[in-house]
């Protein structure tokens, strides 16, 4: 049998290996443009992660921050300034607009503490600021 | 090229013979057309092209195959139909697996100038050159030769070249050749991106070994590490945006009545005038803060 198609036999294992050759390099060109797009958003990703940890993550400089910030306030409107370890609970109270603005928009909302709970009540002209917070 | 396989004497009233083994056939002028022909020609493929149309007018309708013998005055063309010869062997007991090689009588002339017993009334006899069968009663012959392995000429026919193929062998030879420089050349292509993906690899394991936060996980946990870290530092950004969006609703105559923003979503109620709500309303709107209808004042509820 092989004898009597010898000649079209070893053309169609010569095509069959073009084949398999064809195949082959069309597989792995898929598979490295799909590497190296993913290999791209995983480095990027790498870095995020790196930044993000940094951003959010433990840190000794928190608690440091947020002293810094009590000891800018009046003590008779600081109810609570209580810090411990990783987390922070503090309570304001009769502050002016001014000085809610400043305090939450400039130094908490400043500070890359994960927000928990931002309360806010007014009484007449004054407020009072509830944050609990940790990092 | 020699071979040492049987070799049989292939005429019309040759007996009913069975062989198990491979075997080499020596045909008689009788299941071959020839002619002879003195042409300039060098090269045995420059006769085998012109065979066809030297032999045209004495073949008829078939599948003849063609062989070319050089001789010392010139070239002997043979066309033989090997679809017959297969028929007729099969019908002496031969299988055309088995068969090796085809010689041509013509090709062993020297041979038969002592003339061989084709059967009882025929020989096999060289006359001016040309092998031919002659009944004996005009050979003659007292005795007669019988065909040894000496008979065997230098060059036979295989089977498979005889046979009328899609391809011959050249073409074959060349088109195998193409095809298998291209697969080597698309192989070795494949290669080439298979290590550009080792190499992509080496570089996220040395983006990975830069940072201690990452270093040694799997890609699946880096993953999960990236989603809940991303969702994280998404949140408080928005709890930052908001904060910054709510802080622009207040004004001399719009204030915080209370306000609460949690990962989850904010509440915000702002006293007001009736003036300005459609105003802060717009804002809001703009703001994609959500409103809630409220009687009493100005008051905001969504998530972030």
């Amino acid at each position: 049998m092989f004898r009597k198609y010898q000649n079209e036999l070893i053309v169609l294992f010569s095509a069959l290996l073009l084949l398999g050759a064809v195949l082959f390099q069309y597989v792995s060109y898929g598979a490295l443009q799909k590497k190296s797009k993913e290999s791209i958003a995983l480095i990027s990703q790498f870095e995020d992660i790196a930044t993000m940890k940094k951003l959010w993550g433990k840190s000794k400089t928190r608690a440091r921050v947020l002293g810094n910030i009590q000891r800018t306030l009046a003590k008779e409107k600081v109810k609570k300034f209580k810090i411990e370890k990783n987390k922070a609970y503090i309570i304001l109270e009769n502050l002016t607009g001014t000085e809610l603005n400043k305090i939450v928009g400039k130094q908490f909302a400043s500070i890359p503490v994960q927000i928990t709970e931002l309360a806010i009540a007014r009484d007449g002209e004054k407020y009072r600021l509830e944050l609990k917070c940790k990092w | 090229m020699a071979t040492n396989e049987e070799l049989l004497l292939v005429h019309r009233d040759m007996p009913y013979v069975t062989r198990a083994k491979r075997y080499d056939l020596i045909l008689t002028p009788q299941f071959y057309i020839f002619k002879k022909e003195s042409l300039p020609i060098k090269y045995h493929y420059q006769a085998m092209k012109l065979a066809p149309s030297i032999l045209d007018e004495l073949t008829g309708a078939g599948a003849y195959s063609y062989a070319v013998i050089q001789e010392d005055d010139g070239w002997a063309f043979i066309a033989y139909d090997m679809g017959k010869i297969e028929t007729f062997l099969a019908e002496k007991g031969l299988s055309k697996n088995l068969i090796n090689k085809i010689y041509f009588a013509q090709q062993a002339k020297e041979h038969f100038k002592y003339p061989v017993s084709a059967d009882e009334k025929n020989a096999i006899v060289t006359v001016d050159d040309t092998v031919v069968i002659l009944p004996k009663s005009i050979v003659a012959e007292e005795e007669y030769g019988i065909v040894t392995n000496a008979f065997r000429p230098d060059k036979g026919v295989s089977p498979v070249q005889s046979r009328t193929m899609l391809v011959t062998q050249q073409q074959a030879i060349i088109l195998s050749l193409l095809l298998i420089v291209l697969a080597v050349g698309y192989f070795v292509q494949g290669i080439k991106y298979q290590n550009a993906m080792t190499h992509i690899d080496r570089n996220i394991e040395k983006a990975k070994a830069k940072s201690p936060e990452i270093k040694g996980k799997s890609n699946f946990l880096l993953k999960n590490l990236y989603e809940s870290n991303y969702a994280l530092d998404s949140t408080q950004r928005k709890i930052r945006d908001r904060l910054k969006d709510l802080s622009k609703l207040t004004s001399k105559v719009s204030k915080i009545d209370t306000l609460k923003i949690t990962p989850q979503g904010y509440e915000v109620s702002i006293a007001t005038n009736q003036k300005s709500i459609p105003k802060l309303k717009k804002y809001a709107k703009s703001k994609k803060l959500k409103v809630v209808k409220n009687t009493t004042g100005f008051m905001l509820k969504g998530a972030l």
